[in-house]
């Protein structure tokens, strides 16, 4: 790596309108298949499959210009900054979900019930309609499907919290043997978080089925429904790709990269990782346990 | 590989090193470039192109209104002119003029080679294209565009809006993203890409206000995109976040929107702030006043921005304890504002002042943008929004800060480094035409709508009452002049890249400060090869001086 | 009071995230202090769990947000 005292501007690239092709054609036909288009998913899957061509080949020529020696401290830094504040971006995404969260709980669903100085509202509109948390039974119940209960706490939903947390110490752990030098360990560390990040994957579709399956609790199940499968769903989606990262890291550690002093790949993946962990934690809190 | 060095030890020298080469031949050049010029002009150009698309949609609505009665468009074709040119000036047209400007000037102002993440960069432009043309097209689609107002309050934008307001969302989810990324880069470049010599406190206010406006964009947009995504759960996958009888709440929607929409009309004024504070100190010849007061006001703004959102919202039901805080929370904004104002008079003040075009905008900019401001102090007070909301007086009030405001000030941004990054100068008589033609149309044009506000006239309809008639005549005169004055701004631009006169000096404005005027002029390809000296920044501060 | 004690873990971990996220942001490759932040934020996590998982034994909380 080179000191500071050199610029680095990296030559054109194609890779960015590649991502902007994939990008329009992918939202595209998304928007097109919603309406009954024809071409609509076909053209939304080209999107998706030209988007993950451009990722893997400008992530590429990153990693192999990094293992060139072309960077310096300063891009490294650009990095880090860059990675922060697109993680504090995250955050802010997820905060809109737990806005909506927090104001349906706290807000529109007594409101609806009649307090506070609400009580036309709840006299005039559906005088039936009693607030409870976790909303079972909407205001106007023969408009969506009510649920017969919701997922519990303290099935899957704790066994996945163990496994996140698991993953994450199994990943700090590999964190520390980056820093000794212990190649084994941080490769021992990343195969037991991706294992457990799947697992959690695979415990979330279950989930998921039982929910459509059995409890009848789906998006359209009122305010309850929409906002616990859009939590986690964007959550499970953030894991998701949080675990494609982590396997590429895997593979750049087999192939000898990073070291205990140069390891930004590593950090960064490992920082979303905890980021997605602490998500989940405000889940479990917030929309499993209803704290 | 464009690797350009200062200092080198010989173990760091690269074999496929070249030094200040220019740009490659060909349109393949715009579309793979990596440098911060090149994708400062795409951003430029294509806003322009986007502001004469709104703006003809806006002549659309000046001609709609110019008489009452219903002469030309279907009152739901009026209803997609209005929200779609909302849309346009604000994503399309305001914020990329101003990443445009911050691409092509904060490298040069902290003394950097470039922006940090240069092929990012070039992916925030690229996006844009497609974005808009996605926005643009949904005009073409059955059930025409949208029409529910830039705004796009649920439910009409969820259960009574047309098909095409999915692309809609796909269009602001693209241009978020966009956005997200250009405001990583800036904050990447002020902080890791300024000269080792220039601390915080001495960058050019030009710099301070878009490093800070990028941070309100990191933490904004991600809320919009919040926002529309639940639009498309709630409009396709039976989700009921804003509808009542699912336990959710319209209101809710008001309320996630403002959250974003108001650090959003402090996106779009922050950085004009910081462009008027790099000309008028030129042009009075005295340092800035009061800098660090400005920094700080800048600052004050920015948080205050994120506590004030349901301002917009005092008639769609609140807590009357919820109506006092936001009102006095609003007018708190007034007072870093006003130190702005009171600031740039404070700079101007017994300075040699001259009157070269870019001041002549700039000193419109204060005039104007503080009638903008003070109309929406009238609109920040409870009881007396009760009368004005969702009249003319709300029209009257945005345009004045975001035509005269912004976009005066992004005119007067170009105008003050065009000779820079062309190296000609533009034809100073007619620049001197546009100027007046433009000051004198955008008041014929806004000021009337002041009145027709208080009168009670509602925005967002395309037919009135007779009462109404003599002010909108006026103000649809205005318009159509100030849409003209874009074809001379077209001609002035494109006259002074072709045929302008050369111009040779590093400082093009005789007193101008700045690392940006240390550069030959025009501005070569890559910008700083070598770090600037502290000595040269301090003594390129547009700040020092008495009050330093 | 439960949600109270929640609450302050839950800051407490909202915190060392940040602080891990500006050490990556200010620290080269090579200072521990982002890895020290993210065990303190791991630790503090597990210690949440335990802690909701003892007031439900101990009956302090129950599932349907009964506090």
């Amino acid at each position: 790596m080179q000191s500071k005292d050199q610029y680095y501007v990296p030559e054109g690239s194609y890779w960015p309108i590649v991502g902007s092709v994939g990008m329009a054609a992918m939202l595209g036909g998304f928007a097109s298949s919603l309406h009954g288009g024809i071409m609509g998913t076909g053209i939304m899957i080209l999107g998706l499959v030209i988007i993950l061509f451009m990722v893997f080949g400008w992530m590429g020529q990153v990693v192999h210009e990094s293992e060139s020696g072309l960077y310096n401290k300063q891009v490294d830094k650009s990095f880090r900054i860059g990675m922060a504040w697109f993680i504090f971006s995250e955050v802010m995404f997820f905060a809109a979900f737990f806005g909506a969260l927090f104001y349906a709980r706290e807000f529109s669903v007594p409101w609806l019930a009649g307090e506070g100085n609400n009580m036309w509202t709840g006299k005039l509109l559906w005088p039936e309609f009693k607030a409870v948390w976790p909303l079972i039974e909407m205001p106007k119940p023969e408009a969506f499907v009510v649920p017969k209960a919701v997922i519990h706490a303290w099935e899957i939903p704790a066994l996945n919290t163990m496994l996140l947390l698991a993953s994450g110490a199994t990943l700090t752990w590999a964190h520390w043997a980056l820093y000794n030098g212990k190649r084994d360990q941080i490769i021992y560390g990343l195969m037991a978080t991706i294992a457990l990040g799947v697992l959690f994957l695979g415990l979330q579709v279950a989930e998921y089925a039982e929910g459509y399956g059995h409890l009848d609790l789906k998006m359209t199940s009122g305010i309850y429904g929409s906002t616990f499968y859009m939590l986690t769903g964007f959550h499970g989606l953030h894991v998701t790709l949080g675990t494609i990262m982590l396997i590429c890291i895997l593979m750049r550690v087999i192939r000898g990269h990073f070291d205990a002093d140069n390891h930004f790949g590593f950090e960064a993946v490992a920082w979303y990782w905890h980021f997605v962990d602490v998500v989940w934690l405000g889940l479990f809190i917030y929309v499993y346990w209803f704290v | 590989m464009a690797t350009t060095t200062t200092d080198i030890d010989a173990d760091t020298h690269h074999d496929h090193e070249d030094h200040h080469h220019g740009p490659e031949p060909g349109l393949m050049r715009w579309v793979k470039t990596t440098n911060h010029k090149d994708i400062g002009y795409l951003y430029l150009w294509f806003a322009f192109g986007m502001l004469l698309i709104g703006g003809a949609m806006a002549m659309v609505i000046r001609a709609e209104l110019f008489m009452p009665g219903l002469q030309f468009v279907e009152p739901q074709f009026f209803n997609q002119m209005t929200t779609m040119h909302g849309l346009i000036m604000v994503f399309g047209a305001i914020m990329p003029a101003f990443v445009g400007l911050a691409n092509i000037q904060i490298p040069t102002m902290v003394g950097a080679p470039d922006m940090a993440l240069p092929r990012m960069n070039n992916w925030s432009f690229w996006i844009l294209p497609f974005a808009g043309a996605m926005l643009l097209s949904t005009m073409f689609m059955e059930g025409g565009g949208p029409a529910f107002g830039w705004t796009f309050y649920a439910p009409l934008s969820t259960t009574f809006a047309p098909d095409s307001t999915d692309y809609f969302i796909f269009a602001i989810h693209m241009l978020g993203f966009s956005s997200i990324m250009g405001a990583i880069n800036i904050i990447a470049t002020v902080m890791n890409m300024r000269a080792s010599g220039m601390k915080l406190m001495d960058m050019p206010l030009f710099v301070w206000t878009w490093f800070i406006t990028a941070f309100l964009l990191i933490a904004a947009m991600p809320v919009l995109a919040g926002a529309v995504t639940m639009m498309l759960t709630d409009r396709n996958f039976g989700t009921s976040f804003f509808d009542a009888a699912g336990g959710g709440d319209p209101v809710m929607f008001q309320h996630i929107f403002w959250f974003f929409g108001h650090p959003e009309v402090y996106i779009m004024i922050l950085p004009a702030f910081g462009i008027v504070s790099q000309i008028i100190p030129t042009f009075a010849r005295k340092p800035l006043f009061g800098y660090s007061s400005m920094v700080y006001a800048t600052g004050s703004i920015a948080i205050l921005s994120f506590v004030v959102w349901a301002h917009h919202m005092f008639l769609t039901g609140m807590p009357v304890a919820g109506q006092m805080y936001f009102m006095y929370a609003t007018i708190l904004i007034s007072v870093p504002t006003g130190v702005k104002v009171f600031n740039w008079v404070s700079t101007m003040w017994r300075g040699s002042m001259s009157f070269e075009i870019p001041m002549m905008w700039a000193v419109a900019f204060v005039i104007l943008f503080t009638i903008g401001g003070l109309s929406g102090l009238m609109l920040g007070i409870v009881p007396a929004d009760i009368q004005y909301h969702d009249t003319y007086f709300v029209v009257a009030h945005f345009h004045y800060v975001l035509v005269s405001g912004a976009l005066f000030s992004i005119i007067a941004g170009v105008y003050y480094w065009l000779p820079k990054w062309c190296g000609r100068m533009f034809n100073e008589k007619l620049a001197t035409i546009h100027f007046w033609w433009a000051v004198i149309s955008v008041n014929v044009l806004f000021f009337p709508m002041h009145f027709l506000g208080l009168a009670g006239m509602p925005r967002r309809i395309p037919d009135y009452g007779l009462q109404f008639a003599d002010f909108n005549l006026i103000a649809s005169l205005g318009g159509f002049a100030f849409g003209l004055s874009f074809l001379l701004l077209a001609y002035i631009v494109v006259d002074c890249i072709r045929n302008g006169k050369v111009v040779k000096e590093a400082r093009v404005w005789e007193s101008a400060k700045g690392l940006e005027w240390t550069l030959p002029t025009p501005a070569p390809y890559h910008t700083f090869n070598e770090e600037p000296s502290r000595e040269l920044i301090l003594k390129e501060s547009s700040h020092t001086g008495d009050n330093h | 009071m439960i949600k109270v004690v929640v609450l302050c873990f839950f800051v407490f971990i909202l915190y060392s995230l940040g602080s891990a996220g500006y050490y990556m942001m200010k620290d080269p490759s090579g200072s521990r202090r982002m890895l020290k932040a993210l065990t303190m934020r791991i630790g503090a996590s597990i210690l949440l769990f335990m802690f909701l998982m003892f007031s439900y034994w101990m009956g302090w909380i129950q599932p349907d947000g009964a506090l």
